[in-house]
């Protein structure tokens, strides 16, 4: 009946999420273009955005973007589109690092909850 | 940056291998399964910061906000296994084992399709879940009352709603989803409606905040709903009683989001699911209470209120909900039997109204027979 349920259910389907965004950062900006976890990142978009997913937690992904900002799909769709574009790199990491900051805070929003760590 | 990092990862490592001294080691089984949770949780946790200490890349400046957005989350995490886990196992009580036993129980008749969680009375926020180390939080008393016990349906669910990765609980998650996707659909198009026909900014503001609630005002109601379903009517009592304790105005709308829907909608839905699965002697009874409840108090629902939960939406809502249930074969409360103890949990309310003034010394008696059947 607390918050505490809501909010620790989203971080766990947000964790994977996020630590696999974050990876993928690092392989944009060390320019590893044949790293794995780019490929698992454009394959994630692929699904996400086409609604190809049979994952229930990549739904619950997209569901959880759209509600904190029904533009944010449209953010994805940026970074999907550029995503092996060299031209472009860097837009597609300030993109994808909005992204990331979005579920760190959603993270944070959570671990506030519990009461120990103030926002 | 990275200075700090190397010396505060080191620290933390050390703090994640400690915390394991910490468990008690004579605990009963009925916590073994919180035991490993948190040891491998732990285990995790470092072998996360060895990535972060030993992996080239993360030591480059460019990748520093996301070696500090790692660090946070490990940081964050060692402190919820510390503060909530650890803590718990450090504080058991023998009191605890009786409600493990009732939850344990619980989960067997509703054929809940997860590991029950562990449950502990050390709650300072009422009933509180934790699904990542399948541990359930309740307040102290609970071990000697039987009213709100129900609530732990609802908390089981929410379990449900962070589970990852298995078949048998994916379907649940699916209508949960095409739940919240119809309701921010309708609000989206609500809100395009209402910029159309130039309505006031303020209801705008409503449309946009409704928007980004109803991810997490779903997740309740599809937790409550779970609960109506496998517990019944004792469950609706149960919200009820915590309303009437601690609840505000339950058609309160306010224009920036909130985790939990306004109460008033969350009781029309209950009573929705108790007329859905034939209850609807319970769900008379209730509405009336709740009618009254609600002339004493003097509430009334706003324009907005009704304009953000519409009929047709909340019966969806209850229909998928109800889908949800019956996709993870869930044993309803309508072929529970009388030996059972949410039929123990539905007597107790029965009897609080048959009697208020006997209800305590009933209450000591069952409790008493469940340690002599449990423990």
């Amino acid at each position: 009946m607390s918050d505490i349920g809501t909010y620790k259910t989203l971080c766990e389907q947000i964790k994977p999420y996020a630590e696999l965004i974050d990876k993928a950062l690092v392989a944009m900006k060390t320019n590893q273009k044949d790293s794995p976890t780019l490929e698992e990142f454009e394959q994630l978009l692929e699904r996400i955005l086409t609604d190809k997913t049979h994952n229930a937690s990549e739904r619950v992904l997209k569901l959880i973007l759209k509600s904190k900002n029904i533009n944010n799909l449209n953010l994805l769709s940026d970074i999907k589109a550029h995503f092996r574009d060299t031209d472009n790199i860097e837009t597609v990491v300030t993109k994808t690092e909005q992204i990331a900051k979005m579920l760190e805070e959603e993270q944070n929003e959570a671990f506030a909850k519990i009461g120990s760590w103030s926002r | 940056m990275n200075l700090y990092l190397t010396g505060a990862l080191e620290i933390l490592t050390e703090k994640a291998r400690m915390l394991n001294a910490f468990i008690p080691r004579q605990l009963p089984r009925d916590v073994d399964l919180l035991v490993d949770t948190c040891k491998r949780l732990s285990s995790e946790r470092i072998g996360q910061i060895r990535l972060l200490t030993n992996n080239p890349q993360m030591l480059l400046p460019e990748n520093e906000p996301e070696r500090l957005r790692e660090y946070k989350r490990i940081s964050k995490e060692i402190e919820v296994i510390e503060k909530v886990g650890i803590t718990t196992l450090n504080r058991w009580q023998d009191e605890d084992t009786l409600l493990n036993r009732i939850a344990h129980q619980l989960s067997i008749e509703i054929k809940y399709p997860l590991t029950t969680p562990i449950v502990a009375s050390l709650s300072k926020d009422f009933y509180c879940t934790y699904p990542g180390l399948n541990l359930l939080l309740v307040p102290l008393y609970e071990s000697k009352s039987l009213l709100y016990l129900p609530l732990l349906g609802h908390e089981f669910a929410h379990h449900l709603l962070a589970c990852r990765n298995d078949p048998l609980v994916e379907p649940f998650l699916i209508h949960f989803c095409d739940i919240v996707e119809n309701a921010m659909d309708y609000v989206s198009d609500g809100l395009a409606k209402s910029k159309q026909r130039h309505e006031p900014l303020l209801l705008q503001l409503y449309f946009e905040s409704w928007h980004r609630s109803w991810f997490k005002w779903a997740s309740e109601i599809i937790c409550d709903l779970f609960a109506v379903f496998t517990l019944g009517v004792s469950f609706v009592w149960s919200s009820l009683h915590y309303c009437l304790q601690y609840g505000e105005d339950p058609y309160i709308l306010i224009s920036t989001p909130t985790s939990h829907p306004p109460f008033g909608i969350r009781i029309e839905i209950m009573i929705r699911g108790l007329r859905l699965i034939g209850l609807n002697q319970d769900a008379d009874q209730i509405e009336s209470f709740w009618n009254k409840y609600i002339g004493v108090s003097n509430y009334s629902p706003s324009a907005e209120y009704y304009r953000c939960f519409p009929g047709k939406l909340i019966d969806d809502i209850v229909n998928k909900s109800r889908d949800a249930v019956d996709s993870i074969n869930c044993d309803l409360i309508v072929n529970c039997s009388e030996d059972d103890i949410r039929a123990t949990f539905n007597e107790s309310w029965k009897i609080f109204w048959g009697n208020s003034n006997t209800y305590l010394s009933w209450e000591n008696k069952q409790m008493e027979s469940l340690k002599q059947k449990f423990l």
